[in-house]
């Protein structure tokens, strides 16, 4: 029988690094998806969900029951994701990045002001769904860019467009997938 | 350039496309002035990394478990694990070789990253050496600051008996006589003393471990560049751990400030009144390194705006500073090195002890350096490169263009600048190098001046045809130098046909002029009366260099700089091509209004732009 997360919390907690393991697994796509929300590197973003998961490991004894696990969770991942774009900012600026580490800083100051935390997770829930229902042509273009990682030249050299209608294309897509993430989070929060 | 310009250009940013400095520069100009337009490229970046995280989470999840299992085994056998790099270090080995305690990672196949950034791909052959060895090295320091570090581990935290103590002299103050409550007094001083010595330490440890942090980022890009699998693990677990400790000590400074607060919350004031020095460090987030001796139109940038500075406060390491328009800051170290910021300027990153240094962002600045300590020069790092210090008079004028880059001038002494591909200049007094992009760093001969005309000898100008009326003669009851000066006189009159008095003489530039620099003292003006200056060209095209308010002068002698322009205003027909060295006559006017002033020293500058005028024309 799987154990709950109430259970793998005490095992974990017991000492059993296997149960946290699971615990991870179980939600690692969920703080992988809040932290790269803000965090633009693939690879940092990774990082820092990483920390998150290990932060929460180091603190599981500190966890009480008055919040649900998944939201504590995430209100770390809030809290490393805010150190790591602080420090980005810091290190950009070092670097004379100023729009890197401009964006960096404007990033955290909205990530610091926001903490409707669940309301995040539920948007990326709403993604998921609304990608089901973009049109087919919309949906190949949004696969090749984000799951194939192929650039936007790249995508125009495929599909015979010009690049900048690519770019477009994608900018329109993105537009009509917040929109529907929106009124699904509105439907979510006035069931 | 409008919204929808930005707005491609961000699409052009946001796809990965490179922008160039200018395009880049143009966006970050577009956002920082339009909150709204902020915050809808804010939301199409976490968007994007939404998109992103869907696409991505799911399919590589094995691969992401596998990396924080890792972690795991790796921090908790941290010190294990450091410990065993320096020894590998230690015996030349950097980049090759299996360590004992390997993470599992390099036997685990993993999906390749390929990022948009044009990051390295994982299993790719090692090809250079140097950044392995870079990152070996950096690494082996942040090993060795551990090691300083955790040999203070053993922490001195605040006493929980001394909140008690401090209670109890409260409380004995106000029932014992004078005479014990002074000892008390005395005691309780002390602990607060104690409590405050024990929180500046922390500080300090804390930006030692904000600095092995940046390092361990330094070590993990060095080594990204590397190609070595095995190292790139190892620098990734060293920032881990770099990463871990600067949160540990975070969280251990701000229990020991919250503990202060409240001991100076529930106690009596003790008697001794902190100087005014004081105060500010003890409110400060990091450690105190120099102090604001003057400040007008100066402020520190924060993360909700900005405050304005105040003469005789105190500066911490992590502040930023902005010098607004018009306005000027002085910072005075405890050495008596003083550094002098112009309008404009921002500073950040300041570093007191072991060797001062600073990040000049923009704008100008000028340090009289006292003797530095052998080994540890004041560095002031630009975007363009940076300038060592060991103990001089300099002056530096950072320019956010990379082809206009950092200019360095030494006044006294010697000054060494390196450029951002590491090339070095020293640069002695009287000299000048410029560290910009596309451009040799070379030491030259700073400012000179030539004169056009000093009104010494007979007057060589005239007054212009169409001109209605001026007076120009030399008078000798008002000069700037020498024995004579030249008088202009314009009053206009309800009938000209012109609204300006205009002189003209003879000008020759060479290559290497930048400016032209002259003295003027007004005697009457009315409100509104201006002057400018314009070159015409063998081809008679004029061209308009540089003008002024005479509103806008002080009393007495000003010196005005007027820098010859890249693209002047074109002021006559036919159109030509402006080419200041084909310049053969200088025009000045007065227009508008009423003015009477005398002018004196018309001069040449060539050499390096140091903005050193009182007043720079439009």
């Amino acid at each position: 029988m799987t154990p709950t997360v109430d259970q793998l919390i005490e095992q974990a907690r017991a000492g059993s690094e296997e149960a946290f393991y699971d615990l991870a697994r179980l939600f690692q796509a969920r703080v992988r998806g809040f932290v790269r929300r803000y965090v633009w590197d693939r690879s940092a973003a990774d990082d820092v969900a990483q920390e998150t998961l290990f932060a929460a490991y180091r603190s599981l004894d500190r966890y009480t029951t008055e919040i649900p696990f998944d939201l504590w969770i995430l209100g770390i991942a809030r809290n490393c994701a805010l150190m790591h774009l602080r420090g980005e900012a810091r290190r950009r600026t070092h670097e004379a990045g100023y729009l890197q580490a401009a964006l960096a800083q404007w990033a955290a100051d909205r990530l610091g002001g926001d903490s409707r935390i669940e309301l995040r997770d539920r948007e990326l829930l709403a993604l998921r769904e609304c990608l089901k229902r973009l049109p087919p042509e919309s949906g190949q273009l949004v696969t090749a860019y984000y799951a194939e990682r192929a650039s936007s030249i790249e995508i125009a050299r495929r599909t015979g467009r010009k690049e900048s209608a690519v770019r477009m294309a994608l900018v329109r897509i993105r537009q009509a997938l917040k929109e529907c993430v929106q009124s699904k989070c509105v439907a979510l929060e006035n069931p | 350039m409008s919204r929808d310009e930005i707005l491609e250009l961000w699409a052009r940013f946001l796809s990965g496309s490179t922008l160039s400095q200018d395009e880049e520069k143009t966006l970050l100009e577009a956002l920082r002035g339009d909150s709204d337009l902020r915050a809808v490229v804010l939301g199409d970046l976490e968007f994007d990394g939404m998109l992103d995280a869907v696409h991505l989470v799911d399919r590589d999840q094995e691969a992401f478990l596998a990396d924080f299992r890792d972690r795991v085994h790796d921090e908790k056998n941290a010190t294990q694990f450091l410990r065993g790099l320096k020894t590998r270090i230690e015996q030349g080995s950097p980049a090759g070789g299996t360590p004992s305690n390997g993470p599992k990672a390099t036997a685990r196949q993993r999906p390749t990253v390929r990022r948009r950034t044009g990051a390295l791909e994982e299993g790719t052959p090692r090809r250079n050496v140097l950044p392995a060895v870079l990152a070996a090295a950096v690494l082996l320091g942040i090993v060795l600051l551990f090691t300083l570090s955790s040999s203070d581990s053993t922490r001195r935290d605040s006493d929980p008996a001394g909140s008690a103590r401090w209670e109890k002299a409260r409380k004995a103050s106000r029932e014992q006589g004078p005479a014990q409550t002074s000892a008390q007094n005395s005691e309780v001083e002390e602990e607060r003393l104690e409590a405050e010595r024990i929180r500046r330490e922390a500080e300090e440890r804390l930006a030692q471990v904000r600095e092995a942090e940046e390092k361990a980022w330094t070590a993990r890009r060095a080594a990204e560049a590397a190609q070595d699998k095995e190292l790139r693990q190892k620098a990734k677990t060293a920032l881990a751990e770099a990463s871990r400790k600067r949160m540990e000590e975070e969280e251990h400074l701000a229990r020991l400030r919250e503990e202060e607060k409240k001991r100076e919350e529930n106690a009596a004031p003790p008697q001794k009144v902190p100087t005014p020095e004081e105060k500010p460090a003890r409110q400060g987030t990091q450690i105190v390194v120099a102090r604001i001796e003057k400040a007008e139109n100066a402020f520190e940038v924060l993360a909700e705006g900005k405050r304005a500075l105040r003469s005789g406060e105190d500066l911490r390491g992590d502040q930023e500073i902005l010098v607004g328009e018009k306005g000027s800051a002085t910072i005075a170290y405890l050495d008596r090195s003083r550094l002098e910021l112009g309008a404009g300027a921002e500073v950040l990153n300041f570093k007191g002890d072991g060797g001062k240094r600073l990040f000049l962002r923009k704008g100008t600045m000028r340090a009289v350096v006292v003797k530095q300590p052998k080994g540890e020069p004041l560095v002031l790092a630009t975007p363009h490169g940076e300038a060592r210090v060991l103990g001089t008079t300099l002056r530096l004028n950072v320019n956010l263009d990379p082809k206009k880059g950092t200019l360095l001038e030494v006044e006294e002494g010697k000054v060494e600048l390196r450029n951002v591909v590491g090339k070095s200049v020293l640069v002695e007094s009287g000299r000048y190098a410029l560290a910009a992009e596309g451009l040799e760093l070379v030491s030259r001969p700073a400012e000179t001046l030539r004169v056009v005309d000093d009104f010494e000898g007979p007057l060589a100008w005239q007054r212009a045809p169409e001109t209605p009326w001026l007076g120009i003669r030399l008078i000798g009851d008002a000069v700037h130098g020498g024995r004579s000066a030249l008088r202009f006189e314009y009053r206009p009159k309800a009938t000209d046909s012109e609204t300006f008095g205009q002189a003209t003489c003879p000008i020759s530039l060479k290559p290497g002029d930048r400016a032209l620099r002259f003295y003027i003292r007004v005697e009457k003006q009315e409100p509104g009366a201006n002057w400018n200056i314009q070159f015409r060209q063998r081809d008679r095209t004029c061209w308009m260099i540089g003008d002024g308010l005479l509103s806008s002068l002080k009393a007495g002698w000003n010196r005005i700089d007027v820098p010859l322009p890249r693209e002047p205003q074109l002021t006559s027909d036919p159109g030509g091509r402006y080419d200041p060295l084909q310049a053969q006559e200088l025009l000045f006017s007065i227009c508008n209004k009423l003015a009477v002033f005398t002018i004196d020293d018309l001069m040449v500058i060539s050499g390096p732009d140091a903005g050193t005028s009182d007043q720079k024309s439009k």
